[in-house]
């Protein structure tokens, strides 16, 4: 156990203080405040950042040249000065830490002080504006209602942390309501955030109270327990504290839906919004260009933040309605190369299809690869190139071959941050890219569809509890189509594997298939093995059950889904 | 109604067929609209690109004759060699002759290398040919299958009627026969038994002394992919029966033979090879013979800007090194070039086509000319008088044309200058002016050359250089000039051309025959000394006399050969600043020269991955709304979007996240405007349902973007997947 050596100090020595303490602790890698870490960091590694920069006033794109060249002029300057490698990212007005955050992760409740911290200070500036309008008196009252209130707030999340630090906290930050000399506390915490706050009177900051200093002697001194775990903390709070810990997708939308007929009144957001479709009409102006370049060989890929499904059906319906097309929507889980193959050999050349999906694409070669102008084209819409089932380098290569044909054109969209990492310099050199930052704000509604969200029921798969809920869904949808027997059968088998799981001492043994036979048999289920094999064929089409070859031969029966979605199963059932 | 159609839960692709009869597409259809000329300006990107595109291939062809040539040579000696040897001796042929073909790390423009090299060959030695790729010969019986369907369908042609071997032929051609060497060897003997009993008697005496058996030729694309295992065995099979199959091994090598006999090929299989190597030109040797023969001379009008030309130098230096991805970039900037600036209507060749154009262009296509950057500045820069004659058409047009003739005489001159530079200064020590000419044209473009560092040291280190480099220097510099002076009209001027070709031609002579009697010019100059000083009334008479004296003294004390070389320098130091002026200092500059190298940054070297970043850190970047301008400070606007929020808050945490604390924290943002509601009051923990479904809405997009992925280690958790610590 560390030791803390308690030194009184003067409330203005605090923070230098704390400061010396937290840069003084070194140990393996170097423990600095969030602030100060992210700070040395840009410094030193500022050139690496800007490898990789690239202009950040992107509205200017589609302006005329002569604003352009204004803007290169001024470069040019700095180009005599730097290398061959920055020639990537001249127009840097960014630092990296200001795109690529690097604060120090180990504090426990950062996420939350860094909301309460940033929700203050809108609320603060909201403030100084009602200072103007409202009178003294009845403002000051507000704002120590408010402020109470909020402490209140962070209090109450400091308990329910139930560690001993957050104690010490608490009693910290009492101790500092009582304390006389709450501005220069004030004044430090403004410094520290380097906020753009400081204007604000001191009048009404007199009351406000952020535990920002003091916790961050804490917080480092924590960070010795927590090295030792090596191990991140969080709080063991769980969404079960909800009142509706998972929302159905229906719920869902239709909160959204609320949402959008509320914000419809809300200045603040209109204003973002009609800045978005701004965006959006930018974007708009270029597919001519886009449509330019594509008959000129290139293919073209959008990127940036945003749903561009919409962008890009705009896109064909406006300048593509006359040609082939064929969309994909790479997001689709169960997409395949085969299937992209298949299409268009059935629907564009017409032959019967082969099996492999090279000799396939060596058709398409052939077919799109004449050079004759009066060749069709064929157009690849492909949203979310980089989609789940398109990732393997297998399918990007047969993409590839099909980019590099001279009547076939691709303009595609990336999301994912590390799309750029499936093509390798091969596939690049094949694809032809040119790439356009597209980014519009528009939300991924029919992209994330087919994820597995996390606080939802009845979302996708593989992920844990989420993922049981699809599989609820999926089984309860499975059993309306099952005859009474079948499900009588099924039932049986996940009784037996609820039963087995309730002394966990024990190791589980699997239904052997004669068990589950004689089982069926007393409750006249069935009437011969081939009926249950019938039943069972049918639960293994669905993958409910799971049939392994026992040690003896014989077949041992189990089901791989998890026990808590079993037993609502069962429950509902019951009511059926 | 394609919206409709193109989402389904249970279908990912959607063929649409186009509703026209003709589904042709042209890109000229395409083609901007407004500006001056569009379809006029596409013809003319689409015949100075296939002009580029043209001296490009032939260049090409120029350099893999020499390469194809030297191989094809060589395979076929391999072959009569091995047989004259086998008469001669009736030894047993057991070694492969094999050419390794040393390519370089250049894989992308490698494929088109080798299937030139196979249609060649194919031509002109054997038709018997496969080329063999790694990805198809994971083990011996995938390579021969591999091997096995080259052949045999290259000799599909020749054997249509061919009866004879047909079983053989069928049952070889069966995808799940396992091939081996000896049915290849049956089959091939057969089938040039065949081939040799088509062909008429006359022919067959021709033939038996042409090539007794044509070559079996297998091609390896880059022999470093290949399992050792599988080339071992390949190689020791075909040397048992070399003696009867006639095969020649090439071998694609990107790294270099050493690397391969002691790595990939131990000695056992090494001993049966008989190898000779062969270079193909390196691409980086490769693209500086393309700057240098093309785009760095005056026959195309389009050029690129200097810095534009050093950015897609970079990409091929630090990024692909390929000649195919440079050209590419090449045709986008053209295509750009021509798209976006509508004053590229005039970027001709010639300089009578230019003012042809501008003499059929109307008023307001004149108009564009004066948005011109470099226009807008020469205008501003004319006296008043003149300034009243741009609202005057005709007088426009003929400053624009005057421009242009400017520029044009200008580039006349300016490639041959440089190279003459370039050749002048190209073997003084530490390269001040740079090793290649582009380094050169890079920094000529975007400098005055009298404020070039290296162009002072150049002349520096000039300044002290004996009598011999001098006048080598001199020669190497004049060669470029004297092949564009034949071109060129006479001309008075003292530093045209012609005249400088003949004043360097002189100085050279001079300087050549002043060796011998350097030593009586010496003595002559000691003549004047007997100058008396006069007598002066003040003392700074005196010593300013004394002090030009000095000077004179000094000027008079250089030998010949010193007051030549100073000649010299002076006068190409002259030439050179006039002939080499920054580009960027002529009016209408960017007729010709295409300057927006943040173009190709965005479109050819894009960083996606900053774009997102930047979008979900600091919204004001591309919303531009005054609230959302703090967003880069650390404080969350409360109104900026859901994503943008969640994903402030997510970078605060570390390895793993608590989703209800995150949806909590959330919940604290997004609430924090709406203060003056009621529900403050209640100060219950409880989420509504708007916020939580805006949550779920922010954190599955964070998740589809790749940020946050879930987890089991804990309930309720998911993992962070960018810039966590651990």
């Amino acid at each position: 156990m560390a030791t803390v050596p308690i030194v009184y100090v003067a409330n203005e020595d605090v923070g230098t203080l704390i400061k010396g303490i937290v840069a003084k602790k070194k140990r393996g890698n170097v423990r600095k405040s969030a602030n100060q870490l992210a700070k040395a960091f840009a410094e030193t590694k500022e050139d690496a950042y800007s490898l990789t920069s690239k202009p950040p006033k992107k509205k200017n794109e589609q302006n005329t040249g002569t604003k352009r060249s204004v803007q290169d002029e001024s470069d040019k300057e700095l180009l005599s000065v730097v290398g061959a490698v920055e020639l990537f990212d001249e127009n840097v007005s960014q630092c990296g830490t200001q795109v690529y955050s690097f604060k120090t992760p180990k504090r426990n409740a950062q996420m939350t002080k860094f909301a309460e911290e940033s929700a203050m200070k809108v609320r603060m500036k909201q403030r100084e504006k009602e200072t103007e309008e409202e009178c003294q008196s009845s403002q000051a009252d507000n704002t120590n209602r408010k402020t109470r209130l909020s402490e209140k707030r962070i209090k109450a999340k400091h308990h329910l942390r139930g560690n001993v630090h957050s104690i010490s906290t608490e009693s910290e930050s009492s101790d500092e309501k009582f304390s006389s000399s709450d501005e220069e506390i004030y004044a430090e915490q403004a410094s520290n955030n380097e906020t753009k706050c400081n204007k604000t009177s001191l009048r009404s900051s007199n009351r406000l109270q952020l535990p920002t200093g003091r916790e961050l002697y804490f917080d480092a001194h924590d960070g010795e327990k927590e090295s030792h775990s090596r191990q991140c903390k969080t709080s063991d709070r769980t969404l079960q504290k909800l009142k509706n810990p998972r929302m159905a997708p229906e719920e869902l939308s239709r909160a959204l839906l609320k949402h959008r007929d509320k914000s419809q009144k809300v200045e603040s957001i209109q204003a973002i919004e009609s800045a978005q479709k701004k965006l959006s009409e930018t974007y708009r102006q270029c597919y001519k260009k886009w449509m330019f370049y594509l008959c000129n060989n290139f293919n073209i890929l959008l990127h940036g933040l945003g749903s561009k499904k919409d962008l890009i059906h705009a896109f064909c319906s406006d300048k593509l309605a006359a040609q082939n097309k064929l969309v994909v929507n790479g997001f689709f889980p169960a997409l395949s190369i085969k299937s992209i193959l298949t299409h268009i050999c059935d629907e564009i050349i017409k032959v019967p299809h082969t099996q492999n999906p090279e000799d396939q694409l060596e058709i398409l070669q052939q077919y799109f690869g004449k050079e004759s102008s009066s060749q069709e084209s064929l157009f690849l819409v492909i949203h979310n190139i980089d989609g789940i089932s398109l990732r393997n380098s297998r399918t990007q290569s047969i993409l590839s071959h099909l980019a590099e044909l001279p009547h076939v054109h691709i303009i595609a969209s990336i999301d994912h941050i590390n799309a750029a990492l499936i093509w390798d310099q091969a596939k690049l050199s094949r694809f032809h890219w040119l790439w356009y930052d597209v980014t519009n704000y528009a939300s991924y509604d029919e992209e994330t569809s087919y994820e597995g969200s996390l606080l939802l029921t009845g979302a996708g798969p593989g992920m844990g509890s989420h993922g049981a809920a699809l599989a609820l869904s999926g089984l309860v949808h499975v059993a309306r189509s099952l005859t009474s027997n079948a499900r009588g059968v099924f039932r049986i088998l996940t009784e037996h594997e609820l039963e087995d799981n309730d002394d966990a001492d024990t190791v589980k043994e699997d239904f052997s298939f004669t068990d589950l036979y004689q089982k069926c048999r007393e409750l006249f289920l069935v009437n011969s093995e081939l009926t249950l094999r019938a039943h069972l064929t049918e639960f293994l089409d669905h993958k409910l059950i799971q049939i392994r070859k026992g040690p003896d031969g014989g077949e041992y029966l189990s089901v791989p889904l998890d026990h808590s979605t079993l037993r609502d199963y069962l429950e509902q059932h019951e009511t059926h | 109604m394609e919206d409709i159609a193109a989402s389904s839960i249970s279908k990912g692709c959607f063929f649409i067929p186009g509703n026209a009869k003709s589904s042709t597409i042209q890109a000229s259809d395409h083609f901007d609209d407004c500006g001056v000329k569009p379809q006029l300006r596409w013809k003319m990107a689409q015949k100075i690109w296939n002009e580029i595109e043209d001296s490009i291939s032939n260049l090409h062809i120029e350099i893999q004759e020499k390469l194809f040539n030297d191989l094809v040579q060589y395979i076929k000696l391999a072959q009569e060699k091995q047989y004259e040897k086998n008469d001669l001796s009736r030894g047993k042929r057991t070694e492969i002759p094999t050419a390794a073909l040393i390519t370089g790390v250049n894989m992308t423009d490698h494929v088109t290398l080798f299937s030139q090299l196979y249609t060649k060959i194919k031509e002109d030695v054997s038709s018997y040919v496969a080329i063999l790729e790694a990805k198809n010969c994971s083990n011996m019986k995938s390579l021969m299958r591999a091997l096995g369907d080259q052949l045999l369908n290259v000799c599909e042609d020749n054997e249509k009627d061919g009866t004879t071997n047909n079983d053989l032929l069928v049952y070889m051609k069966k995808k799940s026969t396992p091939l081996t060497i000896s049915m290849l060897e049956k089959w091939y003997f057969k089938s040039i038994a065949t081939k040799f009993l088509q062909t008429s008697p006359s022919k067959k005496r021709k033939l038996i002394n042409e090539i007794p058996n044509p070559p079996i030729i297998v091609i390896c694309q880059q022999l470093e992919a290949f399992s050792p295992k599988v080339l071992q065995e390949f190689i020791l099979m075909c040397s048992f029966h070399a003696q009867r199959l006639p095969i020649v091994f090439v071998f694609g090598i990107a790294t270099s033979w050493s690397d391969v006999s002691q790595r990939l090929l131990p000695h056992s299989a090494i001993v049966h090879l008989s190898v000779e190597r062969f270079h193909a030109p390196s691409a980086s040797s490769h693209l500086a013979l393309i700057i240098d023969r093309i785009l760095l001379t005056s026959q195309h009008p389009f050029k690129l800007s200097g810095k534009c030309f050093q950015l897609i130098l970079d990409v091929f230096l630090c990024h692909d090194f390929s000649i195919a991805n440079f050209l590419h970039t090449l045709k986008f900037c053209v295509m750009e070039h021509f798209y976006e600036q509508s004053a590229s209507i005039a970027c001709c060749a010639s300089l009578q086509e230019s003012i042809d154009m501008i003499c059929n262009l109307k008023k307001n296509e004149l108009k564009e000319f004066k948005k011109i950057e470099s226009m807008k500045r020469h205008l501003a820069s004319l006296k008043a008088d003149k300034q009243k004659c741009i609202k005057d058409g005709t007088k426009f047009k003929a400053l624009v044309a005057k421009l242009l003739e400017d520029l044009h005489q200008f580039h006349n001159f300016y490639f041959s200058a440089l190279r003459s530079l370039h050749a002048f200064t190209a073997t003084l020590p530490h390269y001040p002016m740079g090793k290649q000419i582009r380094e050169l044209y890079c920094s000529c473009f975007r400098t005055e050359l009298t404020k070039h560092d290296g162009f002072q040291q150049a002349f520096t280190i000039l300044k002290v250089s004996s009598r011999d480099q001098l006048i080598e220097r001199l020669e190497s510099c004049l060669k470029p000039l004297q092949l564009s002076e034949l071109s060129s009209d006479s001309s008075q001027d003292e530093l045209h051309f012609s005249t400088a070709c003949s004043r360097i031609k002189y100085l050279i002579n001079s300087l050549k025959s002043i060796g011998e009697n350097d030593e009586v010019e010496m003595n002559e100059n000691t003549e004047d000394r007997e100058e008396q000083l006069e007598t002066v009334k003040y003392a700074y008479q005196l010593q300013e006399r004394l002090r030009a004296k000095a000077e004179k003294k000094r000027v008079k004390k250089m030998t010949k050969y010193e007051k030549l070389r100073e000649e010299a320098l002076t006068f190409l130091r002259k030439f050179y600043e006039y002939h080499l002026r920054k580009v960027k200092s002529f009016p209408l500059y960017e007729v010709f020269y295409f300057d927006s190298s943040a173009t190709i940054r965005r479109h050819i070297v894009a960083a996606p991955r900053l774009s997102i970043q930047t979008a979900l850190s600091d919204p004001y970047q591309y919303l531009q709304v005054a609230s959302l301008e703090t967003a880069a400070s650390g404080v969350i606007p409360s109104n900026a979007p859901d994503i943008c929020v969640a994903y402030k808050l997510h970078n605060e945490s570390g390895n793993i996240i608590n989703l209800y604390d995150w949806l909590m924290a959330f919940q604290t943002v997004v609430t924090s405007q709406r203060e003056d509601k009621e529900n403050e009051h209640e100060e219950s923990d409880d989420v509504d349902d708007i916020t939580q479904a805006r949550f779920i809405k922010a954190v599955s997009e964070l998740q589809f973007l790749g940020f946050i992925k879930p987890t089991k280690k804990k309930t309720d958790h998911v993992q962070r997947l960018t810039w966590s610590h651990t």
